[in-house]
């Protein structure tokens, strides 16, 4: 799942229109809209309203280590030079009020170019601006903050597109935002969906196997720690070679289950079934 | 992790951290001439990016980034108990790089940093200052290149080549400098020193490939061991970890008769042999990281906060290869670590 934040409707329209995302109605506190592989919220606009709209969508959607979070809106710039339309893709977001800096890991290749994000409460008028080159928005720390608690830092992605230079941004309409983002939405989507395929969801130990493990520890008694420690023996087999179906199996098979009736005997046949483990 | 996606992912150093106090200095120059096209980023202390909360090392391993720093505190430390002092007293060692460009899977590093990337101490020259306060008060035996590989990465810092030098200026000091590198043409021109110890990690060709990603060949390493013997440097070769795996008496075998016709056995200062340990906590993390590890998932024993493979196991596996050894090299020569 590629989860994607973005401050106001405006920002989101052009990804709800060009992946065909639907309204969640059962979500009351925010807008939000998906498809099979997108989940887009729209927070609102400032670091408080952003950091509560992740927290709300993570609680509610609970991310894993193959999902990625795209943070999607527009940023002033203090450089004149930088054309409106802009898209930066962000390593380095700084928290203006908390004086903190955040690094999202940068490990997938991509077509965008790379730049810096400061985060203010509200909005900067050119005096405000960074004059070091970097964008300024009111989302980004936020965002990182609070999705840095669900997700790894490699899950996280900021693009910010330059909608004005600080003095400018009165003649900014709804449409001429979404008309500014438009032509972004397929290079990140495609971007984020290749990106995600990628990330790794290793589930070893199937819903079967841990059924046959509780089965195993309760048919030997086994103390909470025992268990555990049956867990990591019958993992390891199971990396080994391939399955524990057979294992059990056979160990059962050779093993009179009637005649352990108490964890002193259990313990006795789990040394047993470790022998044939190790 | 397929092949398609590895392509996904950004070449290795694509992105510099670089701590601002360093920003324009000629030694963070010299090593950003290395990367023409690398991304730049200011930061203002390494911990900032290295010692970040949830960091996914196993990925981070498919695309480490590089972290140029200064290293405030802690520039030598006192050497490990789970690590062998080879009979000297004053055993210390030191980290001017965290972090290493191969990817052994029974790495402990994995278990002991937050992080995949890779820093780099640009200021060596204040741990010369420590070792030569240490040197006053006694003879020094340090380790230079344990949570790293500085052979593998001598053509962009430069590092042992300074060590070398420094060592020259300075008798009573001895330093080991452990790799797996193929890399000692990268030095081949010094002059060799009697207190400087090269000590090439050696496993089986199987365990390279399946174990060791990355790393050279066990030819590739063994020429170059070669090369640094027949130029008249001590040459240490370390049988650590020993593997319990498939095989393993058959593989350890021919790993020690390939060594030895490579190498004189004359020419071997001494040889280190030890299973694989590590520490507890250290094991906890990596099989976190490495969920799919068969070698990490092995039910080790826990004996005081040390994972291994057990007495029986572990003397099994160091008495078969002190055996093998003890065909080519005299029992003092001989250093086993022992649980």
């Amino acid at each position: 799942m590629v989860y994607i934040t973005a401050a106001l409707y405006c920002e989101a329209m052009p990804f709800i229109r060009q992946l065909g995302l639907k309204k969640v109605t059962a979500e009351t506190k925010y807008q939000l809209f998906t498809n099979e592989q997108f989940l887009l919220m729209v927070t609102g606009s400032g670091p408080v309203a952003a950091a509560g709209a992740v927290s709300r969508l993570f609680t509610q959607y609970p991310p894993s280590d193959s999902d990625l979070l795209i943070n999607f809106g527009i940023c002033a710039s203090s450089d004149s030079g930088v054309r409106y339309g802009t898209l930066f893709y962000c390593n380095r977001i700084n928290d203006a009020a908390a004086g903190r800096t955040y690094y999202p890991d940068m490990l997938w290749k991509h077509p965008f170019t790379e730049g810096t994000v400061t985060t203010f409460g509200s909005p900067v008028k050119y005096d405000g601006l960074p004059r070091d080159g970097s964008l300024a928005d009111m989302e980004a720390a936020a965002v990182y903050q609070i999705g840095s608690l669900y997700l790894h830092p490699h899950q996280m992605a900021f693009f910010k597109a330059v909608s004005d230079h600080g003095a400018d941004s009165d003649r900014l309409t709804p449409q001429a935002v979404s008309d500014l983002l438009m032509p972004h939405v397929k290079p990140v989507t495609d971007w984020a969906a290749a990106a995600a395929s990628c990330l790794p969801a290793p589930c070893i130990f199937s819903g079967q196997d841990r059924a046959l493990t509780e089965d195993t520890a309760d048919k030997l008694f086994l103390s909470a720690a025992m268990k555990h420690q049956l867990f990591s023996l019958l993992y390891y087999y199971k990396l080994a070679h391939g399955e524990i179906g057979g294992l059990l199996s056979e160990f059962w098979a050779d093993t009179d289950a009637g005649k352990i009736n108490c964890r002193k005997k259990g313990k006795k046949y789990f040394e047993q079934l470790k022998q044939r483990i190790i | 992790m397929n092949s398609l996606s590895r392509g996904l992912f950004n070449p290795y150093f694509s992105h510099i951290y670089i701590e601002e106090a360093l920003a324009g200095k000629e030694e963070t120059e010299e090593v950003l001439r290395h990367f023409p096209h690398a991304v730049k980023v200011k930061i203002s202390h390494y911990k900032d990016v290295f010692c970040r909360s949830r960091q996914d090392c196993a990925l981070q391993k498919q695309s480490p980034s590089l972290i140029l720093a200064a290293k405030q505190e802690h520039l030598i430390y006192p050497g490990a108990p789970v690590c062998q002092d080879f009979g000297n007293r004053h055993f210390y060692y030191t980290s001017c790089v965290m972090n290493c460009v191969y990817d052994c899977e029974y790495c402990y590093l994995q278990g002991m940093y937050p992080s995949s990337h890779m820093v780099v101490f640009l200021n060596l020259e204040d741990v010369f200052v420590q070792t030569e306060i240490l040197l006053k008060d006694h003879p020094v035996y340090l380790c230079i290149s344990y949570d790293t590989d500085l052979l593998a990465l001598e053509p962009v810092f430069g590092c042992v080549r300074r060590w070398i030098s420094f060592a020259a200026a300075h008798p009573s000091l001895t330093i080991e400098i452990r790799t797996k590198s193929a890399g000692f043409h990268y030095i081949g021109d010094l002059a060799p020193l009697q207190n400087v110890i090269f000590a090439w990690t050696l496993s089986p060709e199987e365990v390279c490939q399946a174990f060791e990603r990355h790393t050279p060949s066990l030819h590739a390493r063994l020429a170059s061991a070669a090369a640094a013997a027949d130029r008249g440097w001590p040459i240490r070769l370390c049988f650590d970890p020993l593997l319990y795996i498939k095989d393993w008496k058959r593989l350890y075998q021919e790993l020690v008769s390939t060594v030895f016709q490579t190498l004189s056995p004359d020419s071997i200062k001494d040889a280190s042999i030890g299973v694989f340990r590590v520490s507890s906590e250290y094991l906890k993390r990596m099989k976190q990281r490495r969920p799919v590890s068969v070698l990490l998932h092995y039910p080790y024993e826990n004996e005081n906060g040390v994972c291994y493979y057990g007495k029986e196991r572990t003397e099994e596996l160091t008495r078969e290869m002190q055996r093998l050894l003890l065909a080519y090299l005299p029992e003092e020569k001989l250093f086993i670590w022992r649980s």
